[in-house]
């Protein structure tokens, strides 16, 4: 029996959300990793999956490469901005829905 | 027998000296975009020290004598340290590398021989200093500006 919250809020909206978190927190990554770029003995932080994509790639894993950081930054952005559109669009529906089609 | 107590005790030293250089932060959960311009900004600012340490340098090249030490101007730098919210600059150090000399009777700074000394610094080195702290600078604010829009389209979600 859905509940009427599993409409209006379902695993979608639940999904792109901690996505859109995900991706707050990524951003506070390479944040942390370009400011600290001129930091002495500084190993840049990564999230797992980064990781063994860059150990298959490169060699020099533990290395700061401020080119790297600010292709996987904007690549980040676009990403929650996508989601952030998609979020969005489902809450202009459930606004619609709620209305009887005249809202939203 | 020695050579291997000896390489014990060099690869212990390179372990602490690699354990020392870990970062602050250990995991990024519970952090947001927010907290990406708390810790771009400070990267600016950092990178502003080492530009202002170049340009003071530089205009301190030929200061022959300063009233802190009575020597010529010593090359002053910056040392970073990794903090929770980004970078911090934990210190501003002067160089220790020796003084140059230069034969110049006439100056009366001279000594006995006739020789000066000159300050440590070196403007090639200086120029290539500032070009790389303010390519950084650039690479923090475009951190910063990226971080802001994350926050604004958050925000835009409420409309």
């Amino acid at each position: 029996m859905p509940s009427i919250e599993n409409m209006i809020f379902d695993s979608t909206s639940r999904r792109l959300a901690s996505a859109m978190q995900v991706a707050g927190e990524k951003q506070a990554m390479y944040a942390y990793n370009i400011a600290n770029a001129a930091t002495p003995r500084f190993k840049p932080l990564r999230f797992d999956e980064e990781l063994k994509k860059a150990t298959d790639k490169y060699s020099n894993e533990g290395e700061m490469s401020l080119e790297e950081e600010m292709a996987l930054m904007s690549e980040n952005r676009l990403k929650h901005s996508a989601y952030s559109k998609l979020l969005s669009a489902r809450i202009q529906i459930a606004k619609k829905i709620m209305t009887l089609g005249k809202g939203g | 027998m020695r050579f291997i107590i000896e390489s014990m005790l060099f690869i212990f030293i390179v372990f602490t000296i690699n354990l020392s250089a870990s970062s602050a932060v250990s995991s990024i959960s519970g952090y947001g975009s927010d907290d990406a311009m708390t810790m771009s900004k400070s990267g600016i600012l950092a990178q502003k020290v080492v530009l202002n340490l170049a340009a003071e340098n530089v205009a301190n090249a030929t200061t022959l004598k300063t009233a802190e030490t009575g020597l010529p101007y010593q090359k002053k730098y910056a040392v970073f340290e990794a903090t929770e919210d980004g970078v911090k600059v934990r210190a501003i150090q002067k160089s220790t590398v020796p003084f140059k000399r230069a034969y110049d009777p006439g100056n009366p700074l001279a000594d006995a021989k006739g020789f000066i000394q000159l300050p440590n610094v070196n403007i090639a080195d200086e120029m290539t200093q500032m070009s790389v702290a303010n390519v950084l600078y650039e690479a923090n604010t475009t951190a910063y500006k990226s971080a802001k829009t994350m926050y604004q389209q958050s925000m835009e979600i409420l409309k």
